[in-house]
């Protein structure tokens, strides 16, 4: 599935008014792409997000799947490609809502038209996919759940449906620290299986840089950056300037570099750093 | 928006300034004036008196269009079973069902009524802060404190509805989308069709009551006794002229009902 937008442009009607929120999107969405959406607050990220996952429709320009133009969800006869496109919310534990955790997952499945054994093997499989058992978990209420838990039920409610094209919006935003690294794993398990592709929005630099295959920043509705983590973080004035920090580590190498050490400045990862301060250091 | 009746839309027009109170009062009166209506003609020009409101508050038809819209059906339902089901002197016979004089005329008269006071609350809605109406309200109940009746209490109640309307309109629609995302399509009547957004959302209303008990109770809430406002509100010459109208056309309708009315 490859989800493409050409020249998009959204705006909201408030009271009469046209409230421009993203101007001339260009974007494409391929099998095994990665892409990180990110911006500071107000810079049309979600809407941008709700847009790819047919939840909104552009007020200009137009939105393709696998180079089909396409309405939005539920207009027209045009559900059944954007049931390729699963779509996680910011802070989807809130969406909860059945009384066991089993029932809630099966709630997206079951609108496909599953049902009988296949339907309970998808729950399972969701459930596992997101580290939960099924056995213990299953039958339990949701509202029971950690915070983290419930996130994570949630993301399998999403995942039973087997998207091609897995969109987050702020997927760990308000985890704790253990929680952010169960999601992210679920991510990247997701990401490694063929075919699949990944759009995450975060404003958490550190998490772009460490999945992401490729970022686009967004500022006041436009595209300011685009490219690899590698290229973007490189650009760290840039960045402060769209109201964005680099991510820790790139901030220690431009300091580093600042002092007149001659490190790299494109390190994304605990690894490369040390192998570029050790190279330094001449240990 | 998923639903825009009672929205409020700031505007500097006269009507916009008069003093919540008056406007409090002025839509009882108005009320009086439409219940106290004894023919279906006298209900309809007793309620055509908003007009000038609506005008002078530069409310836009497309506007009120969509705050009645939603009412259309109820308003025609009612009146469709008032024209059909009230015996009196036939003017027409359709198969089984005969339309009566008494039933054209009971019929407009429950359609003026239901139909010009929720457009009047809707105006009222529109034209006045939500803040300013709280104000309002708990200034007019304040008498009735003797009385044992919580007027502050009830203020705050009303200025927190009002207040977090718009929010859970916002989280219903947020809501909405996350089950749509997940192909429900919230089509059909039963209720079962509802549960996924109406549990999340009274989840979510009741962790925000919570909270919002917390903060208050951190900055010192205690109750209604001794508060002083910010806004202190007066009546200005515009407030006795439109409460002299509204009180003239609730009389008026009054007397019009002793006089000609059954």
């Amino acid at each position: 599935m490859e989800i493409g937008l050409q020249e998009v442009s959204f705006a909201y009607q408030v009271a009469g008014r046209q409230l421009p929120v993203l101007e001339n999107i260009n974007l494409k969405v391929s099998p095994g792409d990665f892409l990180a959406i990110t911006g500071a607050g107000g810079s049309g990220k979600s809407t941008l997000a709700m847009l790819m996952a047919g939840l909104l429709e552009p007020t200009a320009g137009r939105v393709t799947l696998d180079g089909q133009p396409a309405r939005g969800r539920g207009k027209g006869k045009g559900l059944a490609p954007w049931q390729r496109v699963g779509m996680v919310f910011q802070q989807p534990e809130q969406q909860l809502f059945a009384e066991t955790v089993a029932e809630d997952v099966a709630f997206g499945p079951r609108n496909l038209g599953l049902g009988g054994a296949r339907l309970e093997a998808r729950v399972k499989a969701a459930l596992r996919a997101v580290g939960l058992d099924p056995q213990t978990v299953g039958g339990r209420s949701p509202f029971t759940l950690s915070g983290g838990q419930q996130r994570r039920v949630a993301i399998a409610g999403i995942l039973a449906m087997e998207p091609e094209v897995l969109i987050l919006d702020e997927p760990t935003a308000g985890l704790d620290p253990a929680g952010r690294e169960q999601v992210v794993n679920v991510i990247r398990a997701f990401y490694r299986r063929p075919g699949k592709a990944v759009v995450l929005i975060s404003h958490n630099m550190a998490e772009v840089a460490e999945l992401a295959r490729e970022v686009i920043v967004l500022h006041r509705g436009r595209v300011a950056l685009q490219g690899t983590p590698r290229d973007i973080f490189r650009q760290g004035e840039a960045l402060r300037s769209y109201g964005l920090i680099p991510p820790p580590l790139t901030s220690l190498m431009q300091v580093l570099r600042r002092q007149g050490a001659p490190v790299p400045l494109d390190v994304l990862t605990l690894a490369e750093a040390r192998d570029a301060i050790l190279a330094w250091l001449g240990v | 928006m998923l639903i825009e009746l009672g929205q409020y839309i700031p505007g500097t027009s006269s009507i916009h300034h008069l003093d919540p109170r008056s406007k409090l009062l002025g839509l009882l009166l108005y009320g009086i004036a439409l219940l106290a209506a004894p023919t279906g003609m006298a209900a309809s020009l007793t309620g055509a008196t908003i007009l000038p409101v609506i005008i002078l508050a530069g409310l836009a038809p497309a506007f009120i269009w969509r705050q009645l819209r939603p009412l259309i059906v109820f308003l025609l339902i009612i009146f469709i079973f008032q024209v059909a089901f009230t015996p009196g002197e036939v003017m027409a016979a359709v198969g089984p069902v005969r339309i009566t004089r008494e039933g054209l005329n009971y019929g407009l008269l429950a359609l003026a009524r239901v139909f010009f006071l929720v457009l009047a609350a809707a105006v009222l809605m529109a034209t006045t802060d939500p803040l300013a109406l709280a104000d309002g309200l708990e200034r007019l109940l304040r008498p009735g404190q003797r009385l044992g009746l919580p007027a502050g209490e009830l203020a705050l109640m009303l200025t927190l509805a009002l207040r977090f309307v718009p929010t859970l309109l916002e989280e219903a629609e947020r809501i909405m989308r996350a089950q749509v995302a997940r192909g429900a399509t919230f089509q059909g009547n039963q209720i079962k069709n509802l549960m996924p957004l109406v549990i999340p959302l009274f989840v979510s209303a009741f962790r925000r009551a919570e909270g919002l008990a917390e903060a208050m109770e951190a900055r010192a809430y205690r109750g209604g006794q001794g508060r002083t406002r910010m806004r202190e509100l007066h009546f200005r010459a515009a407030d006795y002229i439109f409460l002299l109208l509204a009180g003239l056309l609730a009389a008026g309708s009054a007397y019009y009902r002793l006089r000609f009315g059954s």
